[in-house]
């Protein structure tokens, strides 16, 4: 309620009898817009109930909604943890930080992720920052890859969700680790930095550490939540139109089922913490199935190519993606080979 | 956008995140237990937010003196544009307020019963008006796994909503289980055996016993949701956690 006080009492007020002459012409305000949008919506409300009393469409928004709220926390760790990396640690530190050989700093990058207990979209944001602060690129995507997916919450929740199947926790630790630092390997050798959009990745630099950290992470809590929008939005559309029954036909053909499930990891996004319970529940495919789809999830899915591509840029996220997509299959599928 | 817009959403945005936290309104969409972190991530974003409408204010009131530009020029605005998409859950939550999963959803999963291998489970907990209640999905893994046959023969009482009325004998009883948020959930259902069906998608609360099915071998996974001989039904507000974990 306190919300939408502060902005009711400040819609009027701020126009003035001109408008400011700093801002370009023709470009509506923005607080004004966010006022008239709210406005818009409330009348429309009973319009709007209406249409989505439909079953598929409320399945959607649920859907939609709850990929949100589930990711808010974590993107709200990650800005936080970005924002203290922009304030308190001076730039260049993780070039000190990490092994001066890319060969080794790749890997090292990819243990550290280990530490960052969250779900994938936390580890974007701060991925972004460390690029910003100076730290080699391949080094902060294998940090990026792995902190998803090899951290303790995660790992936790994956031998839960197979319980009696140890070897599980250790395919998936390994597998995921390989994929970071495989890609960042590769990233450091046929990568180019001038992919990277860098005037995405703004600091703020506002004197004092306080007014950086702020800075920093609200613009990117803006930015990182825009685009995971977005993500929800797809991964939404496709969980609602696509019934997940049509994997039981695929289920026997390993060629096929692995191919299914590295794309149900894409389109479904889960969340890192539990898309070993999702794949606990696909017991109609192999293990080595299964571990497709747990390696593929934290690196590749929609909303994350959506965070990549407003954290890097387009030029980035259309080769990063499909890179990532095509060394956490191969990886996954030999490391579940050899262990299960 | 400008500093006073970013601000002004970040606000709205925490706003919403403390109002799921603290009420159960969350629970539509998220586990129990992500209600803490939503109310941590809600104060951290108000604190954001109202750290950039205050500045704001100072901003505009220095611009006002020397038309200091200040450094959230055009480029700043371009980079959030992409902000105005946090707009959309806002208006959902705030407008529509998604239901939870329900009957739609369910049909869309496939009915077969989860598969687990644990075969040992916790005892029954005490009968209220002579039935045990249980969860559903509880129910189901007792009734096709548990090596003590721990309900076989005894009264349960399930709360769940109605998936579909076109079962041979009944309707199936179903509920959804979570791990993290609604996109991850997994529709458990059992064949409520009973000459009565209530509406699609309703909620009722059922007592009866589990009817194992004709050469039923407990232990080994059911290609079909366990059966449960109702005894009553009794029409129930939905829950106000309506998922199970």
């Amino acid at each position: 309620m306190s919300v939408e006080s502060v902005e009711t009492r400040r819609v009027g007020a701020p126009a003035g009898p001109a408008p400011p002459p700093e801002r370009p012409p023709r470009e509506l305000p923005a607080l004004e817009l966010l006022a008239l949008v709210l406005v818009l919506a409330v009348l429309g409300r009973p319009l709007l109930a209406d249409r989505l009393d439909q079953p598929a469409l409320q399945t959607w928004s649920t859907i939609f909604v709850s990929i949100v709220v589930q990711a808010l926390p974590f993107l709200t760790l990650g800005v936080v943890v970005s924002g203290g990396i922009a304030a308190l640690l001076p730039p260049g530190w993780l070039a000190r930080v990490l092994p001066k050989r890319t060969a080794l700093a790749v890997p090292a990058a990819g243990l550290a992720g280990a530490a960052l207990p969250g779900c994938e979209c936390g580890s974007v944001p701060i991925a972004g920052r460390l690029t910003a602060g100076g730290a080699v690129p391949a080094a902060a995507f294998a940090f990026m890859l792995s902190a998803p997916a090899i951290n303790p919450v995660v790992l936790v929740a994956t031998a839960v969700a197979f319980p009696g199947q140890p070897v599980m926790v250790l395919a998936r630790f390994v597998a995921s680790f390989l994929t970071a630092t495989i890609v960042g390997l590769l990233w450091s050798r046929f990568g180019s930095d001038a992919w990277i959009d860098r005037a995405r990745m703004r600091t703020v630099q506002g004197g004092t550490r306080w007014a950086s950290f702020t800075g920093t992470a609200r613009h990117d809590f803006l930015h990182a939540g825009g685009w995971l929008v977005l993500g929800a939005l797809l991964a939404a559309t496709l969980q609602t139109a696509v019934p997940r029954s049509i994997l039981d036909a695929v289920a026997g053909n390993e060629v096929l089922a692995i191919t299914a499930l590295a794309v149900l990891a894409v389109v479904l996004a889960v969340c890192s913490e539990a898309d070993a319970f999702v794949a606990a529940s696909l017991s109609q495919f192999s293990l080595t199935a299964r571990l497709v789809f747990l390696v593929v999830g934290p690196a590749v899915d929609i909303k994350l190519v959506a965070l990549q591509t407003g954290t890097f840029g387009r030029r980035f996220s259309s080769r990063f993606a499909p890179l990532t997509l095509a060394v956490a299959v191969a990886t996954a599928v030999v490391v579940g080979s050899v262990l299960l | 956008m400008d500093d006073r817009t970013q601000g002004a959403l970040l606000l709205a945005v925490g706003g919403v995140a403390l109002r799921l936290g603290l009420t159960g309104e969350a629970l539509s969409y998220v586990k129990a237990g992500l209600q803490p972190l939503l109310v941590i991530s809600g104060a951290v974003l108000v604190v954001l937010g109202a750290v950039a409408v205050l500045k704001a204010f100072d901003g505009s009131a220095a611009r006002h003196h020397d038309h200091d530009q200040g450094h959230d020029g055009d480029g700043h605005a371009h980079g959030t544009r992409v902000a105005w998409l946090l707009v959309l859950p806002l208006l959902a939550l705030l407008l529509v307020a998604p239901p939870p999963l329900g009957q739609f959803a369910a049909a869309r999963q496939s009915s077969a019963p989860i598969v687990s291998t644990r075969t040992t489970y916790q005892p029954l907990p005490a009968e209220v008006d002579s039935a045990v209640p249980l969860a559903v999905g509880d129910f189901v893994l007792r009734a096709l796994y548990d090596e003590e046959r721990s309900v076989d023969g005894r009264p349960v009482r399930l709360v769940g909503f109605v998936s579909d009325t076109e079962q041979p004998g009944g309707f199936l009883l179903s509920r959804f289980l979570l791990n993290c948020c609604a996109a991850d959930a997994r529709a458990v259902s059992v064949v409520a055996l009973s000459p009565e069906v209530p509406a699609l998608d309703s909620w009722v609360e059922v007592v009866g016993t589990y009817e194992p099915r004709p050469g039923a071998d407990p232990g080994a996974p059911s290609a079909e949701p366990p059966q449960l001989r109702v005894t009553s039904i009794t029409p129930v507000e939905q829950p106000e956690a309506p998922y199970e974990y």
